[in-house]
């Protein structure tokens, strides 16, 4: 048991490492969408760049494609991420009154008869999604657009892998939480929780009043947002 | 007529769906998976082909992933968590408290004002009702606000965020209803401001009539010279009003659309953040990190919803629910209260991006087809009836018992704020809230005014 819970745990890095670097790609997304505005603006500078062998890569059509190629890539990988911090929206009404162990069940019950089956249907005709654009080398409709097609339909199929690695890795915990020894539940840490009370929300503390500044419980890490005096 | 229960597929998906919800699993996997699991059902009794899942991935692709309006959503999630996280939000409360503190209830007007400022900026119910309890509450205690008055308030200000623009529910409902995104920013700006407007009247009166229920700050308070003072205003005012303008004004102006505007929004932000010597790494990589956890949030469901959706409609469920309506033989009108009906009480289980990606797409052609005579005309319909929806979802998350900003608002305060307290405190403001529901649908022009004269 206590070896599955360590393969949950190596599984669960993957999705949270590419989840994590795919994060970034919003800052250049936002410099494309600035730089794209701005040089609309000024005419002068598109010129400069239309005659330039700039235009290549710098083409207001291609800056556009790229925009929505990061917004894409940006969500999906964040896919397997969110499941992995329980960032995916839960209905919580039922959910916070039922006990721990009900709560694994359903996570185990969701797991194994929506969330994989779900994510590999799509993987499934994802393959010829991605296959089609491949073997067609799919480019942009319009002239000037990106080529290479496939290489953003790809990501369809890396980040439901890595969400089919977050929700297999959240299943063997669930199975060591409900089937293996006691002294192993506390380690299972798959958030047995409510989304509002969800590991990455802070909570005030009581006996504020009077103090400066409020003591927070659970690990925010910044106190800076909390008002003092 | 004979009845065959495979006729009623798409009945039973609901139910299905409604059953999974509840379970309290990711809404993304219960969509996608009840969606699924139907499909193959309806092969299995000859009422779907199973060759029309291949139309599912590139209709998730068209719609979630090659979509250029919805590159908007990444970069407001971005501004707003920027805005929080370098501190420009703390200042601008900071200076209303200080403006304010001669006036009954500052602090409470000073939420006020900066929920609609502010209202902006994330969009999501939970973070952003999480993120202004954490600013406010306490300080609110300290003072010895009377706990009903600064919750409700807390509350009422914090849900603002979903209709005030630039706000992203409006982006998606727009993209969903295929309306244009800056004409539905400006039909939702009077709207929003008359909420805000009737909180700041009731908030003035009650602190009015009990003073004891809203102490002032003291008037040491805040720098003592003028030159202090004009230097917090423009060191706490001046970023955000800046950055909203410049946000809402390029898209108005015509200088970028609502998705440039969102790009140029996420960089006013870093250069705010920069300005306030609180751009670290740290406070970058935490931003985006919650930008990319939100948009995979959202965006899941996205896909899970149009996999849903997709097996309903080819289910026949579109025809069920158009000849149901046809049956209840209902006018323009009284359609409207059912459906106003319906997501009222949906709201109280579902945040708006569940009720949004599932349950407009279902609505979508009854609101196509229903007509209003002279009191709201053509295409002006689907403005005034996405804006109804987002008033009216705005009031169902304020709505005790199930109400669930206030869940999150208790889930964040201490325990000395029991649940009562807040069940209390937001009656006034849902009583507000319909007055403003009403109004909108007495006075569509409330919504089309503004967009009708900059548009000529």
């Amino acid at each position: 048991m206590r070896s599955l819970l360590q393969v949950a745990n190596q599984l669960e890095r993957f999705p949270q490492m590419f989840g994590k670097v795919g994060a970034w790609l919003i800052l250049p997304l936002i410099f494309i969408i600035m730089f794209d505005v701005v040089t609309r603006k000024f005419t002068v500078v598109q010129q400069a760049i239309m005659n330039s062998p700039l235009y290549v890569i710098l083409s207001p059509t291609k800056l556009q494609e790229m925009e929505w190629h990061l917004h894409a890539a940006l969500f999906l990988l964040a896919l397997g991420y969110a499941y992995t911090v329980n960032a995916h929206v839960r209905v919580d009404l039922m959910r916070e009154k039922m006990s721990d162990r009900g709560q694994a069940w359903v996570e185990l019950m969701g797991i194994v008869f929506l969330m994989i089956p779900y994510i590999l249907v799509v993987l499934y005709y994802g393959w010829t999604f991605f296959y089609q654009a491949w073997e067609s080398n799919e480019a942009s409709d319009a002239m000037t657009g990106l080529s290479h097609r496939w290489v953003i339909k790809s990501f369809v199929l890396i980040g439901l892998f890595l969400a089919l690695l977050a929700g297999i890795s959240t299943l063997l915990r669930q199975v060591v939480f409900l089937f293996g020894p006691e002294e192993l539940r506390p380690e299972v840490k798959m958030n047995m929780l409510t989304s509002a009370e969800a590991e990455h929300l802070p909570k005030i503390a009581d006996d504020d009043e009077g103090n400066d500044i409020a003591k927070l419980e659970g690990h925010y890490d910044d106190s800076e947002i909390v008002r003092g005096g | 007529m004979d009845f065959y229960w495979e006729d009623y597929l798409s009945v039973y998906m609901f139910a299905a769906l409604a059953f999974g919800l509840f379970s309290g699993f990711p809404v993304a996997f219960v969509v996608g998976g009840i969606g699924l699991a139907f499909g193959f059902i309806g092969a299995a009794v000859d009422y779907f082909s199973l060759i029309e899942f291949y139309n599912i991935l590139p209709r998730i692709w068209g719609g979630a992933a090659a979509n250029p309006v919805l590159v908007a959503v990444p970069c407001f999630i971005f501004m707003g968590t920027m805005l929080e996280r370098s501190g420009v939000a703390n200042d601008l409360l900071d200076i209303l408290e200080i403006l304010l503190r001669r006036v009954p209830g500052g602090l409470a007007l000073s939420v006020t004002v900066m929920g609609t400022i502010m209202a902006a900026t994330t969009g999501i119910i939970g973070a952003s009702v999480v993120m202004m309890t954490l600013m406010a509450l306490p300080t609110m205690l300290r003072q010895r606000y009377q706990k009903e008055l600064a919750t409700g308030t807390l509350a009422a200000s914090a849900t603002l965020g979903i209709l005030i623009p630039p706000s992203i529910m409006l982006v998606i409902m727009a993209d969903l209803l295929a309306i244009s995104v800056g004409n539905l920013f400006l039909g939702a700006i009077l709207p929003g401001l008359l909420l805000s407007g009737l909180y700041f009247a009731y908030i003035l009166a009650v602190s009015a009539l009990k003073p004891h229920w809203a102490p002032s700050l003291s008037d040491d308070v805040g720098p003592d010279t003028h030159a202090g003072m004009a230097l917090m205003l423009l060191k706490g005012f001046v970023p955000p009003v800046f950055l909203i303008t410049l946000v809402l004004g390029s898209i108005f102006a015509g200088w970028a659309t609502p998705t440039e505007a969102a790009g140029v929004g996420g960089f006013g932000s870093l250069v705010l953040a920069v300005v306030n010597r609180k751009l670290t790494w740290s406070v970058v990589k935490d931003v985006c990190e919650r930008t990319a956890l939100t948009s995979g949030m959202i965006f899941f469901i996205f896909m899970g919803a149009t996999a849903f959706s997709y097996v309903f409609r080819s289910l026949g469920g579109e025809d069920i629910i158009v000849e149901f309506i046809e049956h209840l033989g209902f006018e323009a009108w009284g359609l409207l209260f059912v459906l106003m009906g319906t997501i009222f009480i949906l709201g109280f289980f579902f945040d708006w991006i569940e009720i949004t990606l599932i349950v407009l797409p279902v609505f979508t052609p009854i609101v196509e087809l229903m007509d209003f005579g002279s009191h709201v005309e053509g295409r002006d319909v689907i403005y005034w009836f996405a804006i109804l929806v987002a008033v009216n979802l705005q009031t169902s998350f304020l709505t005790p018992p199930f109400g669930f900003a206030l869940f999150y608002l208790k889930g964040v305060a201490p325990n000395s704020v029991k649940i009562q307290n807040i069940y209390r405190g937001i009656i006034p403001f849902v009583a507000l809230q319909v007055m403003g529901l009403v109004a909108v649908i007495i006075w569509p022009q409330i919504t089309l005014w503004l967009p009708s004269i900059v548009l000529d």
